[in-house]
């Protein structure tokens, strides 16, 4: 059990609204029902559950949020997405954590540190698809 | 015969040339040919959710306004369509037509970009994925009754992945009780394995720099697969057939794992089916060899007895 | 005589625990039956059916059902009987279902117990004797009791249908909680603004007599005659003369607290509850007026022109009859000083729900402006605390009063309406949503207006400078939390109102252990009481939002009026019994009655003028409790006497 002092400024409030801005999604339209997380392929890997990250945003708690590995874990795999009782684009609402982050400090991969022979086996919409989604 | 404009993407051409070969081969013989359209660029993969960012819708809607041009030189196409065989390549374009549709701004604003390489999209073109030709414009009478080796003894488990099905807007298919694949399977003659992580993710990139997220994926899926009775999966990605193929001989090697069981794409099978000659599978491209197996069941054009 | 046994196996419902068969045949054996039979549904077409045949065909006399409880179906059998000229009370229902096989496991234990009540049954029914139904008269004439919403729409109601109909109010208004309100959920309208053309109806309905500062003191009689005793405080203020000028207001030296703006403005000793009361006329209260006795002042009656006051007025006793009778009398907020870590009454800015309604409210005390208590500032972060008293069984109320969720989330809303860069925050255990519209009222708080919610309850609350600090919890993320608001609004929970337990008491009608005035059933009577021609409408019975009270009102209205409509009543037979030789006049059977349906009379007896028991049939509900105090027999049960519970006993002592 943590604690944390809740404020409601200037920082909380221009950091939801830039996420919803990216993603263009609501984020108050959540009610932390957890459909997301509990058909998320990927819950098990994350340290936050993902309506936990959505709930945090409502907060306006973006250094927590950052943090969080949970948008990084994210596959986009879009199961939230189509399953979320409020029509929220759950998987873009990750998309925005993580151009929020990339916008600041575009390199979550650093490319030239992938091995040479990666390129040889991998097939090229999983390199690609990687570099778009962790660089900026 | 009816010509389609077909959109190959990134992989049909290196890792997944097996998946292209199948279904061009197969295409001619359903009388619904796949003609590669010029000119073609990736497609970006990954669809972009951000609402800000056009650079990256712009590539998907260069390949649609260059099919539409494409579709034009065609003797015998009658459609708009752009098929496509990469369930990310189909979702991708699927929802970046669909965005545009719905928003004449950003697309003036894509067009405007769009110039310099001397194209304009003005919507009038359908993605199309090559599973639905097959069930809406085939039909899988025509494709049952072009059968010439029923796929007896192959357990299909259906793994649709996500992007067949995900988001909405880009679904093929029922988003959560598909069936597609499973009228594919049975038409070929095999039986239909039904999987409940038919759709579970295999872990896509992370391959790249999280492998362990995909061993667990591919882990959870095969057992289940296994588990039902299945000996192979069907796919429609190149990505996920890489991810599951790919990993089970890796872990396999690593843990002494179970048997794997191998992977096809659905245009194999029904190359197989149709008669195709087996080199188009490019099996040699698998890391699971599905001979063995075919060869056990009497498949692979050598009958066993 | 000639008994016929009939014993259902209820699907399995008794089929599963009862032996059916095995008693059926016993019941051969006990004395006088001369059939014994076994069926799926009793009660089904069918069922019936076979208790004709054999009435008819076997010339039965008296019949035993063993199936469910009597409430259930008695009157379905009673009619079957009645049906083939049997009289109605030659019938006994064992229930053995409710008290033997839900409540047993064991199939043997089961079947011994309903064999033993069976029998007893059988040996009883032996010694029925066929009873009368009586007829009473109807006043066809309505009380409704509470002013509130619920009592005017139920005299709308009941007035529209053409009953003459008194509406009681104690205070000098009706209107109740609704007339304090701002705006009301989901819909946003303002609630004056719907609810004063009903009180305008009220007032100037034909059929529809008002009784303002008004308390019913005594209740007699029964169902269709009702006699009733209403206590009419003085106004001091003549409704009629009185022309609302307030020339009488600016001159009054005295000013207290105003109960309507829940004493956030003031008012003088002279004044009207709010611009639209009915009746619509100026009051005086008596408690703070120095004028009462005129010596001291009696500057309002100086300036009055109409000469509208009277400082002689006294109370007047109205005595009146009625067929039925309707409580309404509402709810009371729970006295959240109670809980002691929400600081209300101690820490200034903590204020609640119904304080907030009077502060949105344009009509209030700071015409509409949201302004905190303390310092007339706009709040920039305020904080909802959700269950204020609701849901603590161990320090307050158990229940969940039903409306608070929402009108937290309305108060939310509004407040962002008018601050929109302010920050509105509501604490709760569960958002609880039910009824037409509101889900959808809650989302678009939190998706239009961006309420925030956070899932937690407040563990206390205190000053903080000029702040208020919150210590909390969000348990969707496992964290305390603490944070700084301007202004705190409890979600106060509902409680009976005042006096709710003295009004039932002088109808005789129980409560339930929140307080709350008990209905005859749950589910399928929820305006009857237990009492005939006595009804219940609105939160008297438990927390209700306004559409349900609304229909509940109408509800209760529609049953009386079943009443009120009749010329005549039947009675039960089933009643106690004088046996006027034997009886001594001791009056412990008085005392007994719970219903006050005994009295003594003075009798000659041999030329001796002695004290006798009477017994009003139409009051007597039957219950046995005088035959059970008479120490000298002298009081039988109608259908239970005395010889046959002895049979009973004797039966169920057997084995």
């Amino acid at each position: 059990m943590s604690f944390e002092y809740l404020e409601f400024g200037k920082e909380e409030k221009d950091f939801i609204e830039k996420i919803e801005e990216i993603s263009g999604q609501n984020v108050y339209s959540c009610y932390q029902c957890g459909k997301c997380s509990a058909g998320c392929a990927f819950s098990s890997s994350m340290d936050m559950t993902v309506n936990q990250l959505i709930h945090l945003i409502q907060l306006g708690q973006k250094r927590r949020v950052l943090e969080a590995n949970t948008h990084w874990v994210c596959a986009s795999c879009l199961t939230c997405t189509v399953r979320c009782p409020r029509e929220i684009d759950v998987a873009a609402l990750m998309e925005a954590v993580r151009e929020y982050h990339l916008r600041e400090e575009p390199e979550k991969i650093i490319i030239s540190e992938i091995p040479k022979k990666a390129y040889d086996k991998l097939p090229n919409i999983a390199l690609v698809s990687n570099f778009r989604k962790k660089t900026g | 015969m009816v010509q389609y404009s077909y959109f190959p993407g990134c992989n049909l051409k290196t890792n997944a040339k097996g998946f292209e070969e199948t279904a061009i081969a197969v295409s001619k013989k359903l009388e619904a040919e796949l003609v590669e359209m010029p000119k073609w660029n990736c497609c970006g993969t990954v669809h972009t959710m951000t609402s800000d960012n056009m650079m990256r819708r712009i590539a998907p809607v260069r390949v649609l306004s260059r099919s539409k041009k494409h579709i034009d030189t065609l003797e015998e196409g009658t459609t708009k369509e752009v098929v496509t065989l990469c369930s990310m390549c189909n979702s991708t374009l699927k929802i970046v037509n669909h965005e545009v549709k719905q928003n004449h701004e950003d697309l003036e604003k894509i067009n405007y970009q769009l110039e310099e390489d001397e194209e304009c999209y003005e919507e009038d073109m359908e993605v199309k994925h090559f599973l639905e030709i097959i069930r809406d414009n085939i039909g899988y009478e025509k494709l049952s009754q072009s059968v010439v080796k029923p796929l007896e003894g192959l357990k299909i488990s259906p793994y649709y992945g996500c992007m067949l099905l995900h988001p909405d807007e880009a679904a093929i298919d029922d988003v959560e009780m598909p069936s597609v694949l499973e009228y594919l399977v049975e038409s070929l003659g095999a039986e239909v394995i039904d999987s409940p992580l038919f759709k579970f993710c295999c872990g896509s990139y992370h391959i790249v720099d999280e492998e362990q997220i995909v061993d667990t994926q591919v882990g959870k899926i095969v057992e289940a697969a296994r588990l039902r009775g299945a000996n192979a999966l069907v796919v429609a990605c190149p990505l996920c057939a890489f991810n599951i193929d790919h990993q089970q001989k890796i872990m396999k090697d690593k843990n002494h794992g179970k048997e794997p069981l191998p992977v096809f794409y659905f245009t194999q099978l029904m190359a197989l089916a149709l008669g195709v000659p087996l080199k188009t599978n490019h099996f040699e491209d698998h890391h699971i060899d599905p001979k063995p197996l075919l060869k056990e069941l009497g498949l692979t054009g050598k009958k066993k007895s | 005589m000639k008994i016929g046994v009939y014993v259902c196996e209820c699907g399995s419902n008794i089929a599963a625990t009862v032996d059916v068969e095995d008693i059926v045949e016993r019941a051969k054996e006990f004395p006088n039956v001369e059939v014994s039979r076994v069926y799926k549904y009793m009660c089904a077409d069918p069922g019936q059916e076979i208790i004709k045949k054999d009435i008819e065909e076997k010339g039965l006399d008296r019949i035993v059902i063993a199936a469910c409880s009597p409430r259930m179906h008695e009157p379905t059998f009673r009619a079957v009987l009645e049906d083939k000229g049997l009289n109605p009370y030659v019938l006994e229902i064992v229930n053995i279902r409710e008290q033997v096989s839900w409540v047993h496991e064991n199939k043997e234990e089961g079947t011994e117990k309903a064999a033993s009540l069976l029998k007893g049954a059988v040996l009883r029914i032996a010694l029925m004797e066929p009873l009368e139904r009586k007829k009473v008269g109807v006043t066809h004439k309505a009380l409704v009791i509470g002013g509130g919403i619920a009592g005017i729409q139920a005299s709308l109601d009941l007035a529209d249908m053409g009953f003459k109909t008194t509406l009681v109010e104690k205070t000098s208004s009706i209107g109740g909680k609704m007339a304090q309100m701002d705006k009301t959920f989901p819909t946003l309208d303002c609630s004056q603004c719907i609810l004063s053309p009903k009180m305008v109806d009220v007032g100037r309905h034909p059929n529809i007599e008002l009784l303002s500062l008004s308390e019913v003191v005594e209740v007699d009689g029964y169902v269709g005659n009702f006699k009733v005793k209403i206590k009419k405080n003085p106004r001091y203020v003549l409704e009629e003369k009185c022309t609302l000028c307030d020339d009488c207001v600016p001159v009054c030296p005295v000013i207290v607290h105003d109960e309507y703006n829940q004493g956030f403005a003031p008012r003088k000793a002279i004044y009207i509850a709010y611009p639209q009361a009915i009746p619509a006329s100026y009051v005086i209260d008596p408690d703070a007026c120095l004028g009462i006795d005129p010596l001291i002042c009696s500057k309002c009656k100086d300036v009055c022109g109409p000469e509208a006051i009277d400082f002689d007025m006294q109370p007047e006793i109205i005595e009146e009859e009625y067929g039925a009778i309707i409580i309404a009398t509402g709810y009371e907020t729970y006295p959240i000083e109670n809980i002691g870590e929400y600081g209300y009454g101690t820490i200034p800015d903590v204020i609640s729900g119904l304080d907030f309604e009077r502060i949105i409210s344009s009509g209030g005390p700071t015409g509409g402006k949201i302004l905190r208590p303390s310092d007339a500032t706009v709040p920039k972060t305020v904080v909802f605390i959700h269950c204020a008293g609701s849901r603590d069984p161990s320090k307050h109320l158990p229940y969940c009063s039903k409306v608070c969720c929402m009108y937290s989330t309305k108060h939310a809303l509004q407040y962002k309406h008018v601050v929109h860069d302010g920050t509105a925050i509501n604490f709760y255990i569960d958002i609880r949503t039910a009824g037409k519209d509101y889900e959808e009222f809650y989302q678009r708080a939190a998706e239009e207006d961006h309420v925030i919610y956070i899932r937690g309850k407040v563990s206390e609350v205190f000053q903080d400078g000029d702040k208020i600090l919150i210590k909390s919890v969000d348990t969707l993320t496992g964290e305390t939390v603490e944070l700084h608001a301007d202004l705190v609004v409890l979600a106060t929970g509902m409680v009976p109102s005042e006096g709710t337990k003295e009004m039932a008491s002088l109808l005789n009608v129980s409560v339930g252990i929140n307080g709350f005035i008990r209905e005859a059933h749950p589910k399928l009577k929820p305006v009857d009481t237990a009492i005939g021609g006595v009804f219940v409408a609105g939160t008297v019975t438990g927390p209700k939002d306004i559409p349900e009270t609304v229909s509940n009102a109408s509800g209760a209205a529609s049953r009386a009026a079943g009443i009120l409509s009749q010329d005549e009543l039947e009675i039960e037979g089933t009643v106690a019994k004088v046996e006027e030789s034997l009886c001594r006049g001791c009056g412990m059977c008085v005392e007994a009655c719970p219903y006050s349906a005994i009295e003594l009379k003075a009798v000659n007896k041999y030329g001796h003028t002695v004290q006798v028991a009477f017994v009003n049939e139409a009051l007597c509900k039957g219950c046995g409790s005088c035959a059970a105090a008479c120490l000298n027999g002298a009081i039988n049960q109608l259908g239970y006497t005395d010889g046959q519970i002895l049979e009973l006993i004797s039966a169920l002592g057997e084995q």
